[in-house]
């Protein structure tokens, strides 16, 4: 055996060496370049040269780093190593291409089998080859980091002092300067402060997203302190309403929904917790950093934390198919991580980083291996609910005093049975040994008869008792009736019907599980079923004796329901009951043994069978039951939220790894990818590894979970990616309040987005965040406080003609309001809107609450909403789309919802009014103003033909009114804010 | 680096988009369209565009419309069009290469021969299965693609990739793809519908507009009940007389508030919309009355008849729309058969193929037939184009004793008029029709090919998003101009 190992290994080995001599010796055989010249070359040329030679990477055509045109070319490979090993069919790549395994190669038509056979057989041949030459030197467009940290937003935070300017009547602060510097410079004028009727609408829809109330309104314009509209600022951005309207912005961003999305859409219960997190975080003023940190490791960060529970929603936000073939879930467990980086990237940092997965980044300088180094920090995460205790100390105290209340009654049961329960069991072992009743049978109730067309029907038809046992209800004239006559172990021959159901119900109390043997006689068939599980079903008819049929039921501790069917087909009806008290054979066979006989266990059988059957011990027994009942239940609240080892795709040992994959491919794996950042959001003088380093002047420094060094790394302004978070984020604050980014692109602030319009301001903004401790109200007071902000939208022929596109800011432009705040404005205006906060949502759009909590089932979107550009919560997105078509329209016209708004519109405006002050009324409460005259005339006009058309009547008053307070929905203005 | 492409329907921000859209040549083909109907008054004429106006394309279309009857579940390729006579020779015999992890469950590795019948139809010589005797009429029409391959082996996943190149969700389908790229030619109806019976696997998201703008998703109708679109009915109480004196008086005072604010163009755009809507109200449910066709009509389509009742009306309703110029129909197709199929995908003959396809096949042959007859007589065929194919193909090994598993390796789809050459046989699958071996068609080279017979260059039909410029055929996509007339 010995020797033919030997002789293997010999043959290995020379086998190896040929090889090796074919690759340094190039000297191939006649037969071999025969072949090579016929049957390989032709096929190269043809079918390969045009992406994967040095003309192709002449002209820029080259893919995948390989080329083909010459030997040195072939054997070195491209991206994935080797295309051909001489003599090795498995580790030459270019043969699973071409056999469309790994790669499909080429991509357009599969070579023809008898084409695949002759590569493979030239590999094995030794891949002869005289094509001499170097394979062009691939210009390795090996990312320059350092290069890349040039471009502007990976620049650190730049400290300019805000610009002189003219025109100083106009400038309020120094976002100002930064507006009218360049507005001088082109000789545009800004517009002035628009109205305050204007402006207050402005702030509220801006902060609250709901409509002023006309007493607000009235109460702002006649308040003539100097600080009357610093107030104003300051109030709503105290109030509560404040986070619902932000948390959607943000929300937006993390493709926030409550339900897995993909075939079955299995909902996420616990997942409106993030929801709740991010409005309660915004009306706290949470400081954006940590706000940020918690979302991405906050599990590890606060443990014990509500917030940072809820906080890591959104990193389980993410679609997630809950079906899958073995064969998908690698792949989909990397779609899973890449839509968790991406939407950090695109949301936190305005990068996208996705586009590295496959390849470097084309226009930004994050390369492949940065990508899969980022994704590596979420390796071993997974998401699923879990249980959180808000009060973890009122928990523990309760059941401090449970355990002590219950502590006495353990005890007192065990003294029995230590001191009292074996000499009666020796008593009752040495007397007659009749066994004693354990189970308690509850009275017999009883219902009926349910009729049927036949006696098949009437035996197959669940009748309601089959569905609930309910012994309140009643079914048409059918109600529970108590037997306590009906004894057991005698035949009861008095149910009635014909073709019909009678139902017996009773229940059994046992102290602890165990059988117990009934035995059942019936008239005609009978079914029975205990605790709900079918015991005996039998189709027959006959008259009924005694023990017809035997039934072990398998008894729970505490108390059992039995239901027996009696399905009769004519003539009279009955049952027979009893049951059978007998020791079961295995404590039997304990008894039949001497008592010095039996063994320990055999000893404790016996006492645990017998201890039932003492009244005493039962009694003890029932106290400690009954208390247990009152075992105090912790507040538990499921989160749905991401956790170190938390649930993901199976897929055995590597389903929490992360490896490189070549060209995004998991069958494609280039070693395990450990945990890092992107490296160009790492200051020159800082290692990209660092923030995972844990205290460096320990003797032996542990590494910081992934997660947390990762969160500290994307927050670190100084040597990290802090100030792009910085910029990314006082330029979304900007966009929603000016309609647009000083960034266009508020989620690329890489290559491929727009350069900033204001660089200073945008810089001068997110430093004034960091200076002020990350905190997000003082950045929305500085701009809403600002003149650009006030100004009104006046036209300005002369600034339209130098700057069309209002590019910067010489005037106010009408925003559209998004989907959830026509809505909640509609519910405000109808004085129907329910301002309850928090908590579970709903999936009724006619719901009253704010649409904030109506609940985001991926397959069963709100449709109003999605009419109006809500999101469909698949990927983040930081812009929404306006648009305006038919649909749209067609819903405010005829949508119930909306009728029914209108309706309750109608009912608040005043009733004893007349028509003009209705009018008034209407357009106070939805504008916030008074009509214009003509518009007065306009609308009373049609109230009047209106009710004409609908007869004159009285209730015509009221449907002429409903249709005027639709047409106020209807109106540009209601959806349109200055 | 990518080369620098034109990029005629990119559009970075709403404002572009609606300048790009409500610009050049678009505008001048809808106004002159909606004139030449009479549906536009000359202040109409003049006011903003809209999203869904037709547009200029890459170069002379050769389809208007699509007709894409969807199979969900699947039917099998070796059943209905793909004749593999060694399956009947092999039945029961080892499958050499079978992987019985191949679909969704485990299969025995053993050829499963075909249940049914085959025969060479027409000119062409296809062969089609006894259970389409209907379809097989029109052979001749068809360019039959026996190489489809797809990524995904499971119903949801596949269905996206159909529909979006991509089998996850979130991306546009095709349909949403070509709203977006060219509009649609009646502003009165919606440009895209798709019509169902049973909601298909997956639901609304697998015709998902993704991450396009709204106005591309389609609107969807329950065959079985006629859901109209929503909203299209005005109050009870309400006479169209009098929802017009509200539309009359909210014009007036919307065009007021916009003539304080001239560069607004969404406040015109909004102020025209609900004319449309107006219209949109009497031309939809028009366009949805199939009881407007004559009876022989009614009767060739199957109407009359219990099993085909519910595609039938869906076919004369596609066929109502395509006529009166909506861009893309999407139907999907088959009554549940049992042999493993359920109401979401009735194709899904796991336990008996047999049983499972003749009863679906029923339900969608006469229907499929008459359409295709009908379209021709009308003239219609030639623009408009038909595709049909489940989402990817069953195995050829059987899966218990009767049924076949799902397999993502070899599949057949045909498609029919709008620039297709008819009698076409494009490609081919092993000798068994387990795996595609000749000439494979991926998802990104059918959507390709259906871009390009509307004169879209797939590689230029780019929409950007979250910083990156999506294509319907993602990086990949070849026209398969061996299917072009």
């Amino acid at each position: 055996m010995l020797r033919l190992l030997t002789l293997y290994c010999c043959l290995v080995l020379s086998s190896v060496a040929t090889v090796a001599q074919e690759r340094n010796a190039e000297k191939p055989t006649p037969e071999g370049l025969k072949f090579f010249e016929t049957k390989i070359r032709p096929v190269l040329v043809q079918r390969c040269y045009k992406c994967h030679s040095a003309a192709a990477l002449k002209q820029g055509k080259l893919e995948g780093e390989l080329q083909l045109d010459t030997r040195a070319g072939i054997r070195q490979g491209g991206e994935t190593g080797p295309a051909v090993i001489p003599g090795d069919t498995k580790g030459s790549a270019l043969l699973g291409a071409i056999r469309h395994d790994t790669f499909k190669m080429p991509p357009d038509t599969k070579l023809r089998a008898e084409v695949i056979a002759d590569f493979v057989k030239w590999v094995e041949m030794g891949a002869p080859d005289p094509r001499d030459g170097q394979a062009v030197a691939v210009e390795q467009v090996e990312i320059d980091i350092e290069a890349g940290r040039e471009f502007w937003s990976f620049q650190p935070l730049r400290k300019a002092g805000a610009p002189s300017v003219k025109s100083k009547d106009w400038v309020r602060n120094d976002v100002d300067r930064f507006i009218l510097a360049p507005l001088e410079a082109k000789g545009v004028v800004p517009n002035d402060e628009a109205s305050r009727g204007t402006l207050i609408r402005r702030l509220y829809f801006g902060l609250w997203g709901l409509p002023p109330a006309p007493e607000e309104v009235a109460a702002f314009i006649a308040d003539d302190s100097p600080n009357a509209y610093e107030n104003l600022v300051d109030r709503l951005l105290a109030g509560s309403h404040y986070g619902e309207r932000w948390a959607r912005h943000w929300l937006d961003l993390a493709r926030f929904a409550e339900s897995n999305g993909y075939a079955f859409d299995k909902d996420r219960a616990g997942a409106f917790h993030y929801r709740d997190f991010v409005i309660k975080a915004l009306n706290e003023d949470m400081p954006y950093d940590r706000f940020v940190q918690l979302q991405i490791a906050g599990d590890q960060i606060a443990p014990a934390d509500y917030m940072a529970q809820a906080a890591t929603g959104f990193l389980a936000a993410g679609p997630f198919t809950s079906q899958q073939t073995q064969k998908e879930r690698e792949r989909s467990r990397y779609e899973q991580l890449d839509d968790v980086v991406g939407t950090i990237g695109t949301a936190m940092l305005g990068l996208t980083i996705g586009c590295a997965r496959c390849h470097d980044h084309k226009f930004d300088p994050l390369p492949t291996r940065d990508y899969y180094r980022f994704t590596a920090c979420f390796a071993e995460t997974g998401f699923q609910d879990y249980d959180h205790d808000p009060d973890p100390a009122a928990t523990k105290a309760a059941k401090d005093a449970f355990d002590n209340a219950h502590k006495p009654l353990v005890e007192a049961r065990q003294k029995f049975e230590k001191e009292q329960l074996p000499g009666r069991l020796a008593k009752w072992l040495a007397s007659n040994r009749t066994v004693p009743q354990a189970e308690k049978l509850g009275v017999w109730q009883s219902i009926g008869p349910f009729p049927a067309a036949d006696f098949k029907k009437a035996y197959n038809q669940a009748f309601a008792p089959e569905k609930e046992i309910d012994l309140a209800k009643t079914y048409g004239q059918l109600k529970w009736t108590p037997r306590p006559t009906w004894t057991d172990g005698k035949i009861h021959n008095t149910l009635t019907g014909t073709n019909s159901a009678n139902y017996l119900y009773r229940t059994i109390e046992v102290p602890q599980a165990g059988p117990l043997d009934i035995s059942l006689g019936r008239d005609d068939a009978i079914k029975v079923w205990l605790n709900g599980k079918s015991v005996l079903a039998k189709e027959v008819t006959g008259g009924v004796v005694a023990d017809q049929d035997k039934v072990t039921l398998q008894l729970k501790a505490g108390s059992n329901d039995l239901l027996v069917k009696i399905v009769n087909a004519g003539g009279p009806s009955g049952f027979y009951f009893s049951t059978k008290q007998s020791i079961p054979k295995n404590i039997q066979d304990i008894i039949n043994l001497a008592a010095d006989k039996r063994n320990d266990k055999q000893r404790q059988e016996l006492l645990k069978w017998f201890s039932p059957r003492d009244p005493d011990w039962a009694r003890l027994n029932k106290a400690e039951q009954d208390h247990l009942k009152q075992q105090p239940k912790p507040n538990i609240l499921k989160v749905f939220a991401a956790r170190k080892n938390g649930a993901t795709y199976n897929f055995g040992a590597d389903t929490r790894k992360v490896y490189f994959l070549a060209r995004g491919n998991s069958n494609t794996k280039q070693g395990l990818a450990p945990p890092g950042v992107l490296r160009v959001l790492a200051a020159s003088g800082a290692s990209p590894d660092q923030w995972f380093k844990g205290d460096s002047t320990a003797e032996k420094p542990a590494d910081l979970p992934p997660r947390v060094a990762l969160a500290d790394w994307l927050t670190d302004e100084k040597q990290g990616a802090g100030h792009l978070a910085a910029r990314v984020i006082v330029n979304r604050l900007w966009q929603h309040h000016m309609g647009r980014g000083i960034v266009v692109t508020p989620s690329d602030f890489g290559n491929q987005g727009t350069e900033p319009s204001h660089p200073e301001l945008l810089d001068y903004l997110a430093s004034e965040l960091i200076r002020g401790g990350w905190k997000l109200k003082p950045i929305h007071k500085l701009i809403m406080m600002s003149s650009v902000y006030r100004q009104g939208g006046m036209d300005n022929p002369v600034a339209a003609k130098k700057d069309p596109d209002n590019r910067l800011w010489w005037r106010r432009g009408a925003v559209r309001l998004e989907a959830e705040i026509i809505r909640d404005t509609l519910l405000a205006v109808s004085g129907s809107l329910d301002k309850t906060m928090f908590g579970k949502g709903s999936l009724d759009q006619a719901s009253p609450r704010r649409s904030v909590y109506l609940t985001v089932k991926r397959s069963n979107l709100i449709p109003l909403l999605q009419l109006f550009d809500a999101p469909d919560s698949i990927q983040g997105i930081g812009n929404r789309d306006v648009t305006t078509v038919p649909p749209q329209a067609l819903a405010m016209m005829n949508s119930p919802v909306v009728r029914q708004l209108a309706e309750k519109f109608a009912k608040r405006l005043p009733a004893a009014a007349s028509v003009a002050e209705r009018i008034e009324a209407a357009y106070q409460i939805a504008l916030s103003r008074s009509p214009s005259e003509s518009e007065t005339v306009e609308m009373t006009s049609f109230l009047t033909n209106q009710v004409a058309s609908y007869g004159g009547t009285e209730q015509a008053q009221q449907q002429a009114l409903v249709d005027f307070c639709q047409l106020v929905f209807c109106l540009n203005e209601f959806v349109f804010v200055d | 680096m990518a080369k620098p492409v034109t990029r005629p329907f990119e559009f970075h921000s709403r404002r572009d988009f609606l300048k790009q859209s409500g610009l050049g040549c678009g505008t001048l083909a809808l106004t002159s369209l909606l004139k030449e109907e009479g549906l536009l008054s000359q202040s109409e004429a003049a006011g903003p565009p809209r999203l869904m106006q037709p547009r200029p394309t890459h170069y002379a279309p050769r389809a208007k419309s699509v007709i894409w009857l969807f199979m969900p579940g699947s039917p099998s390729q070796v059943d209905t069009f793909d004749y593999k006579p060694q399956l009947q020779k092999r039945n029961g015999m080892k499958l050499e290469g079978a992987d019985p992890k191949t679909g969704f469950f485990t299969t025995s590795g053993k050829v499963l021969k075909s249940p049914f019948k085959f025969k060479q139809h027409g000119q062409s010589g296809a062969w089609v299965s006894e259970i389409f005797p209907h379809m097989a009429r029109h052979v001749d029409e068809m360019a039959f693609i026996y190489s489809c391959f797809s990524q995904s082996n499971n119903h949801t996943p596949a269905m996206l990739e159909m529909n979006s190149g991509m089998f996850l969700q979130g991306r546009p389908c095709v349909g949403s793809w070509l709203t977006y790229g060219l509009g649609s030619h009646n502003q009165n109806l919606p440009g895209f519908v798709v019509l169902h019976g049973a909601m298909p696997r997956g639901g609304k998201p697998i015709w998902s507009p993704g991450f396009l703008p709204k106005v591309f998703q389609p609107t969807s109708i329950d065959g079985r009940n006629n859901t109209p679109i929503s909203n299209l009915a005005r109050a009870k109480q309400m006479t169209p007389q009098q929802q017009r004196a509200q539309l009359d008086v909210l014009k007036r005072l919307n065009a007021k508030h916009q003539e304080l604010r001239p560069h607004e163009a969404d406040l015109a755009a909004r102020l025209e919309s609900f004319e449309l809507a107006y219209r949109m109200q009497t031309a939809a449910p028009e366009a949805m009355d199939v009881s407007q066709e004559s009876a022989a009509i009614q009767k060739a389509y199957g109407v009359d008849q219990k099993e085909t009742s519910l595609v039938a009306k869906q076919c004369i309703t596609a066929r109502r729309l395509v006529e009166r110029g909506v861009r893309f129909v999407q139907l999907y197709a088959g009554t549940n058969g049992g042999g493993g199929g359920v109401a979401d995908v009735p194709w899904d003959g796991h336990s008996d193929i047999g049983l499972n396809h003749r009863i679906a096949a029923k339900s969608v042959d006469q229907p499929i037939g008459a359409l295709l007859a009908d379209l021709k007589s009308r003239g219609l065929l030639d623009d408009t184009l038909v595709v049909w194919g489940g989402e990817f193909g069953r195995t050829s090994d059987s899966q218990g004793s009767l049924g076949r598993d799902h397999n993502p390796h070899a599949f057949t789809m045909w498609m029919a008029g709008g620039g297709i050459k008819g009698g076409v046989q494009y490609g081919a699958s092993d000798e068994f029709g387990y795996k595609s071996v000749e000439n494979r068609v991926g998802v990104n080279d059918l959507h390709a090919t259906i871009l390009h017979l509307f004169g879209i260059d797939h590689e230029r039909l780019t929409y950007r998003f979250n910083g990156r410029d999506y294509r319907l055929t993602d990086v990949a996509g070849r026209v398969l101009n061996e299917l072009l007339a």
